[in-house]
């Protein structure tokens, strides 16, 4: 007979090689059903997708950022998970920030101060700059406090809220691309928004643009989120707020007797989330230099699972983000190349399985199956 | 005004009924305490599934050969066969490895959304089509015009008030109601919460999935595009919120969203409000929700332990 029996505890590093071993496995599956699907070697698919996001130095960076601001997202939505409440709507709350921080880079090229030649770029980011980020913040703090605030009001539940509004934040950000303003025009067809600010004969040229560190433009963003990981790791394991969090996340009824008034903790968390969410929104927008509906690309989904994975340890999210990144963006490699044959949905294919892999390695990690031998006695 | 009506109201039932299938699949799944959020996934899972039997089909036989029943058949095993794996597979994760449902239900949805327009992709790819989309114009006659909801839409209804009637007054029903509330309580009273959380999770995902070949055969009238489908699986779990775990209700309400839906086609809006416009659908959910949770009426609420893995030593 099969018997479940929860674990009382289990050594970090088993842990880990638990998870380890069942990454190994999913790669294994990974080449197996790519071999199937497509009859190519599978070493080829890997190589290809090692070239495609490690080859060059212009590729590791962008790899980086997409790390990094894969990283950002999951740190972002971690506060909130700890404490048991599921935002699903980092993709919403990033999107919106990123819509606020495009509002005011796109109509601060539209003011004669920031039009004006004499006024140095360096003059004109300073003041542009920290608005785009403020704004983000607060967009993002809207979109994490709402359901936050009905959540711990009258317990309206969080996970179709925040789902809800993403889909708000979508369809805002469409209006705006494909709304004709008379004077101007976010886009000129209605579907896509050009760089903000392109135009080098005007003087509000790049405007708003995050600066280029080290000749490239991706070290900026890479920096805030390293910076932020190590912030939040404190903030989560330290800080008077961070060990609220893991209260109300073990138990409501535990922090209510505590004196940890609960609904402030929920409320203060995901504001705190979705600023969090909003200035990654900022950086995307300040990076790109442009606002499109699929910014976001589905990361806030991803991260929930980045997240989820890496038992909302910081440190490991690092870990979670690169091997997402690399397989979804390597399969997308793959798929560029018209001798493979694929499309770029293969990523998602074996993304999906990766994850499917991982969830189902947690079982082993938190129980354990025991073959009780004393059937064979009364026999 | 009246031939406005007239042309309006098939086409909201034909583009509601997506989301009829879609939501009367999740509140059955939900009923068990199951939050299945990989529906998007799983209608796309059906929808492809079916099509890739239809495109068979067609492929094999001759036009004027084709049998009306098998060209019905094939698509919708095929389709029930695709999401039901999906739905077993949600119910390994979540009911026998004890998983995070939130988790699982997006990673189904990547997946499923990526299966779906890879093997879409692919078959555009094999039938050498010049457009990015496949049509199966014959398949698609046999379940209907395209001009009025055909009798899937019949059956969408059907499956929703049976379902509706099942939750309601049978003792399997209410069996399964309580495993959702409470499956420790179930438990005790001697229920087998694990198989009416398989049962009813896996034959909502078959529900759900036939939601997406209808999509493909009556609203697209048996056109498969990437991406095609769109958000409409999310819609389908906001209908449950909307309808407060009710498939009758549902009934209604979906050819609501879907008069939603394609109300912006018949309004001459700008471009940019049309967007706007749009969202009504997610607005109107959210302000139900709200309104739900501050009435705090019990038969209203969402079952108690939704989204939470049950395990019998834990109690």
């Amino acid at each position: 007979m099969l018997h479940i029996a929860k674990r009382a505890g289990i050594p970090a590093w088993k842990a880990w090689l638990i998870r380890g071993g069942a990454i190994v496995l999913a790669l294994i599956v990974c080449a197996i059903v790519t071999m199937i699907v497509t009859g190519l070697n599978p070493i080829t698919v890997f190589k290809t997708m090692f070239d495609g996001t490690l080859g060059s130095s212009r590729r590791i960076w962008i790899t980086v950022y997409r790390i990094a601001i894969l990283l950002g997202i999951s740190l972002a939505v971690t506060p909130a998970f700890k404490m048991r409440f599921w935002n699903i709507g980092a993709e919403g709350q990033v999107l919106i920030g990123a819509f606020a921080a495009a509002v005011c880079m796109f109509y601060a090229g539209k003011m004669p101060f920031f039009q004006n030649p004499d006024v140095p770029l360096a003059v004109k980011n300073l003041i542009v700059i920290p608005c785009m980020v403020i704004a983000s913040l607060l967009a993002g703090a809207l979109w994490g406090f709402l359901p936050a605030f009905f959540k711990s009001r009258w317990n309206t539940n969080e996970t179709l809220f925040t789902l809800m509004m993403n889909y708000v934040a979508l369809q805002i950000v469409k209006f705006m691309i494909a709304y004709r303003d008379v004077k101007y025009p976010w886009s000129s067809n209605g579907t896509v928004v050009g760089i903000f600010n392109s135009d080098q004969k005007l003087g509000a040229y790049s405007v708003g643009w995050l600066p280029e560190v080290a000749g490239t433009r991706y070290l900026l963003p890479a920096a805030v989120i390293g910076v932020l990981t190590v912030v939040l790791y404190l903030y989560l394991k330290y800080s008077k707020h961070g060990y609220e969090i893991a209260v109300v996340g073990e138990s409501e009824r535990t922090a209510m007797y505590a004196g940890i008034k609960v609904n402030r903790v929920i409320v203060r968390t995901m504001v705190l989330s979705g600023m969090i969410c909003g200035l990654v929104g900022c950086l995307l927008v300040g990076t790109d230099r442009t606002l499109t509906d699929t910014l976001v690309d589905g990361r806030g989904y991803t991260a929930v699972m980045v997240s989820w994975m890496s038992k909302f340890n910081p440190i490991g999210m690092i870990f979670s983000s690169f091997l997402l990144v690399f397989m979804q963006y390597g399969a997308k490699e793959v798929a560029s190349k018209p001798e493979l044959g694929l499309n770029h949905s293969f990523a998602d294919i074996l993304t999906g399985i990766i994850l499917f892999f991982i969830i189902g390695c947690e079982f082993f990690i938190n129980y354990q199956l025991q073959f009780s031998r004393s059937k064979k006695r009364e026999v | 005004m009246w031939d406005f009506i007239i042309s309006f109201f098939p086409r909201a039932v034909m583009q509601g009924m997506p989301l009829l299938y879609g939501s009367t699949g999740e509140i059955l799944t939900e009923k068990a305490g199951n939050l299945n959020l990989g529906i998007p996934g799983i209608m796309y899972v059906g929808a492809i599934s079916g099509v890739i039997g239809a495109f068979f089909y067609e492929q094999a036989v001759p036009k004027e050969q084709m049998i009306g029943i098998l060209a019905v058949l094939i698509p919708m095993l095929c389709c029930l066969l695709g999401s039901l794996l999906m739905g077993l597979l949600y119910c390994f994760l979540t009911v026998t490895l004890r998983a995070n449902q939130n988790v699982t239900g997006l990673a189904m949805t990547m997946f499923g959304v990526g299966f779906g327009n890879f093997f879409g992709g692919s078959l555009i790819k094999l039938a050498h089509s010049e457009v990015p989309s496949l049509t199966f114009a014959t398949t698609s006659d046999f379940f209907g015009d395209g001009k009025v909801p055909g009798w899937l839409a019949y059956v969408g209804i059907g499956i929703a008030i049976l379902v509706s009637l099942f939750l309601r007054f049978t003792r399997k029903g209410m069996q399964l109601r309580a495993v959702g509330e409470n499956p420790a309580t179930a438990d005790a009273a001697g229920i087998n919460v694990t198989r009416y959380k398989y049962v009813a999770t896996i034959v909502g995902s078959m529900i759900a999935g036939l939601g997406g070949l209808y999509y493909v055969m009556e609203c697209a009238h048996g056109t498969w595009a990437n991406e095609g489908f769109g958000d409409r699986g999310w819609l389908a779990i906001a209908l449950v919120i909307f309808t407060t775990w009710r498939p009758s209700i549902s009934i209604f309400a979906s050819i609501l969203f879907g008069g939603l839906i394609i109300l912006s086609e018949h309004l001459s809006l700008p471009l940019g409000v049309k967007e706007l416009y749009k969202l009504a659908p997610y607005v109107v959910t959210l302000i139900v929700l709200i309104i739900v949770s501050l009435r705090k009426k019990r038969e209203n609420q969402p079952p108690q332990s939704l989204g939470l893995s049950y395990f019998r030593e834990e109690r």
